[in-house]
């Protein structure tokens, strides 16, 4: 490990957790191609580091949303139920794939995400369902300073939902909020700013779940989880400072593009 | 009030809980790497990733000198990903004290399928 090397990692983590806090993805969905196709990792190591890179981002932002009250802790932790059990079936599927297979499954996935992306793009201006649930939350509009009272319906949806991104992430390295968010805004009628904060929440335990899987089978390379891991942490606070300074709408159409060009390339090699 | 005022020391609780994992894990992870650049800047790894047991003997017990860069790198990476499931223990130990017993049993089951995965993977 040379000390170039270490200030790609840097680098490259940095780059993957702005971009990841601007879209509102994790960073694993950069970091992966980065470490794959530009360090020449194999994919194991890192899907591997991503997860490391998740948890980061994740605990860090939990931290300051629980404090700020959005989080619907009940929520989070039933839904946990679910994305932790896919998770660790992710993990130790992934254990019984081959590289070229999980790079395959990844640019399905990065398909699948600029999909999203591009729809997602319209749905902020969504309705949310309204009507009686069972797991009730508030929220404080923090600009209008309004209480915001909800009930969350469907949950055998959300929980359904929350399986299959844990199972995404144990397997592929990413969060799995780009799914469980609009879910939870959509089908559960959630506030998307309590939505996206109990989505973080979750995404440190379902990552976490599958982590140690990982670390037992010698995928994870201290030096590059290490130096990603500072990387993406310090992006992802660079993004959130960024986020109210740049008009994210047209990153969002440059990033679907980039996910597509990435996709060809982890198809092709 | 006095439930409304619980609330938030639980919540305060258990974002100083996420908190002190993410900045113990990253100053882990920056004292292996300082190490590592004050050392020769080459990394030798061992064969296979340490087991736990053996990762926290060689950190609190082995003389400062004989530490090496990777064993804080990572101990770092450890504590990164015991800090989700201390959260979890947290969030038991606060709906323990809610009498919350249908939570309890949510927050136990996800605690007992976390405890599983670590047993599994070092089986």
């Amino acid at each position: 490990m040379t000390f170039e090397s270490f200030l790609l990692l840097l680098a490259g983590g940095l780059l993957a957790g702005t971009m990841g806090s601007l879209l509102g993805l994790g960073g694993g969905l950069i970091l992966v191609p980065f470490l794959t196709l530009v360090m020449g990792l194999p994919m194991h190591q890192a899907i591997a580091t991503s997860i490391m890179a998740v948890i980061a981002t994740s605990t860090a932002g939990a931290a300051m949303n629980v404090q700020r009250r959005i989080v619907n802790v009940k929520l989070g932790m039933v839904l946990e139920t679910t994305t932790v059990a896919g998770a660790i079936a992710g993990g130790l599927t992934a254990t019984l794939l081959s590289g070229t297979t999980l790079a395959r499954i990844f640019g399905g996935l990065m398909i699948l995400v600029a999909a999203f992306m591009a729809w997602r793009s319209r749905f902020h201006s969504a309705v949310p369902l309204r009507g009686k649930g069972v797991i009730p939350g508030v929220i404080i509009d923090e600009t209008t300073g309004e209480t915001i009272e909800y009930s969350v319906q469907r949950l055998p949806a959300a929980m359904v939902v929350s399986l299959f991104a844990g199972n995404i992430s144990g397997l592929l390295g990413v969060g799995g909020g780009i799914f469980k968010v609009p879910t939870m805004h959509l089908v559960c009628g959630m506030p998307l700013k309590a939505a996206t904060a109990t989505s973080n929440f979750m995404i440190g335990v379902t990552a976490a779940a599958s982590a140690f899987i990982y670390f037992a089978h010698g995928h994870l390379n201290p030096v590059v989880a290490s130096s990603s891991c500072l990387g993406v942490l310090a992006g992802s606070f660079l993004g959130v400072w960024l986020s109210t300074r740049i008009q994210t709408r047209a990153l969002t159409w440059i990033f679907v593009f980039i996910l597509l060009v990435i996709a060809i390339q982890l198809f092709s090699r | 009030m006095t439930t409304t005022v619980h609330h938030i020391r639980s919540e305060v609780w258990i974002a100083r809980i996420l908190q002190g994992g993410i900045i113990l894990s990253a100053a882990l992870m920056l004292a292996g790497l300082f190490l590592l650049a004050a050392q020769s800047g080459v990394i030798v790894l061992p064969a296979e990733n340490p087991s736990l047991g053996n990762l926290f003997h060689s950190l609190f017990t082995t003389p400062d000198s004989s530490k090496t860069a990777s064993t804080f790198m990572y101990a770092g990476i450890v504590v990164l990903i015991f800090t989700p499931f201390l959260r979890v223990a947290a969030t038991l130990v606060v709906f323990l004290y809610e009498r919350d017993w249908k939570y309890v049993a949510v927050a136990a089951f996800v605690l007992f399928m976390l405890i599983g995965e670590v047993v599994v993977a070092f089986r």
